[in-house]
């Protein structure tokens, strides 16, 4: 009799165990999911970085260029940081975000005062493909960002729902944050603009 | 009556939204259709559209490539290239792992700007770059549809784009990617037939010796019929989705990244 008891009770805690480990392998292929769509996220965002020495050639090839306007986007370009992966709390992202629409605002600023003071600009090759790129960069962007937080969302939902979230806990897995949109970054900063 | 004031008010707003404009309701995706060109406009007469459709067919059954021409008055308050990505992603235009699908989206000049987008996907970025994309739309599509020839503009982008679609992915490769190999094929049946009679064979023993109630029952039951479906719907999956002729075979479910360019004028 004593040792049926203690039978149920090793069964009991055989399935908690196996049930444990199976919600903690789930989380985690969701968790790679997420970092994963972050990588897409970084390299989407290392082309908008890339971007920012189209954008000072197109500027130079105006000639008599105004040098405040190169600073500026050099500056901004230099500020852009990198983030891990582990690090994606709401917080981080915003950061992030905003270093990298702040570069992309000085550099579309930069392109717009040259080219209101040369608009022959406009009918170069450099600024042609430079238009080309940006436009490009921008909706890959927007891709990567969307698939991103549709990866976060499955990840948050699976670790907050109950009883899930007692082995989130357990295991350390933490929510991770959204992109929000930014004002003004929901349009592709457009070189037209000022056209 | 509150809640009966809400659902009026809901019905009002909605009901104002389709008198509006279909195509510029917000959200608004043309549902998934089972061919290629789509004039949502009324711009193309029917023996351009079955001229194009016919060969877009051609050229999805000889190199799997699926390129799709959409021409819409409006894109559900979206703009055009984020419209073109998710008609692209959500219809799965392109094959699933080569992701080689291409979207054309035309909106004609009237009383805004006439707008174009070619959307590529993934597996196309390379052959057809953005800035590729952008010239073909300055060079060859514009050029026509200022002088209101749309389906001129739209012919001449194909000639560019098809050859060089066809170059990336052609038939071949698709056959490569997507045939299993037949001995595999093979050797896993066996090995499942001779998994399934073991088992099989292993219950009857079970059963038919002094064993008890509980491994007799329960136990041998579900694990038979467990065994049969699984090799049933095996043999079925695997042989039944055959190559596909004859008309379009639907979309494979290909995915964009945000690839491609777009124009006004």
């Amino acid at each position: 009799m004593k040792h049926t008891s203690l039978w149920i009770i090793l069964g009991i805690i055989a399935v908690i165990v196996v049930w444990a480990v199976s919600a903690n392998n789930k989380m985690i292929t969701k968790q790679e999911n997420v970092n994963d769509k972050w990588g897409n996220v970084q390299s989407d965002y290392q082309r908008r970085k890339d971007l920012v020495e189209q954008a000072i050639n197109v500027v130079k090839g105006a000639g008599n260029y105004e040098q405040g306007t190169l600073e500026a986007v050099i500056k901004a370009r230099n500020n852009a940081p990198q983030l891990d992966a582990n690090d994606l709390s709401e917080e981080n992202i915003a950061k992030f975000q905003a270093a990298y629409d702040k570069m992309a605002q000085e550099m579309t600023r930069a392109i717009n005062v040259t080219v209101e003071r040369y608009p022959e600009l406009t009918a170069t090759k450099n600024y042609q493909e430079f238009q080309a790129q940006i436009e490009g960069c921008e909706n890959r962007i927007n891709i990567s960002r969307k698939e991103f937080n549709e990866s976060v969302r499955e990840y948050n939902t699976m670790i907050r729902r109950f009883p899930n979230s007692i082995i989130a806990g357990m295991f350390g897995h933490e929510k991770k944050g959204y992109f929000q949109a930014s004002e003004g970054a929901e349009e592709a900063p457009s070189t037209e603009a000022l056209l | 009556m509150k809640r009966l004031l809400f659902i009026l008010l809901t019905f009002c707003v909605t009901a104002f939204a389709v008198a509006q404009s279909e195509y510029d309701a917000t959200g608004w995706l043309p549902a998934k259709g089972d061919h290629l060109v789509y004039d949502y406009y009324g711009l193309l007469d029917a023996e351009q559209t079955a001229t194009l459709e016919a060969r877009l067919l051609a050229f999805n059954d000889s190199t799997s490539n699926q390129i799709v021409v959409m021409v819409t008055p409006g894109f559900g308050g979206r703009d055009i290239s984020s419209f073109a990505f998710e008609v692209g992603r959500e219809w799965g235009i392109g094959q699933e792992k080569m992701n080689n699908g291409v979207i054309i989206v035309v909106k004609p000049k009237d009383d805004t700007d006439g707008q174009v987008e070619i959307a590529t996907g993934k597996g196309l970025e390379g052959a057809l770059p953005d800035i590729f994309c952008k010239r073909i739309i300055e060079d060859e599509m514009i050029p026509h549809f200022r002088e209101n020839d749309y389906y001129g503009g739209i012919v001449a982008a194909l000639d560019v784009i098809l050859p060089v679609c066809a170059g990336e992915y052609s038939y071949d490769n698709y056959k490569k990617d997507n045939d299993v190999n037949p001995i595999a094929m093979l050797v896993i049946f066996i090995v499942g037939l001779a998994l399934f009679f073991w088992f099989v064979h292993k219950l009857d023993k079970l059963s038919g010796g002094s064993g008890g109630g509980f491994t007799g029952g329960g136990f041998s039951g579900g694990g038979f019929s467990g065994g049969h479906t699984r090799v049933g719907s095996w043999g079925g999956g695997s042989f039944g989705g055959g190559g596909s002729s004859g008309g379009f075979g639907g979309f494979g479910g290909g995915s964009f990244g945000g690839g491609g360019a777009s124009g006004r004028w």
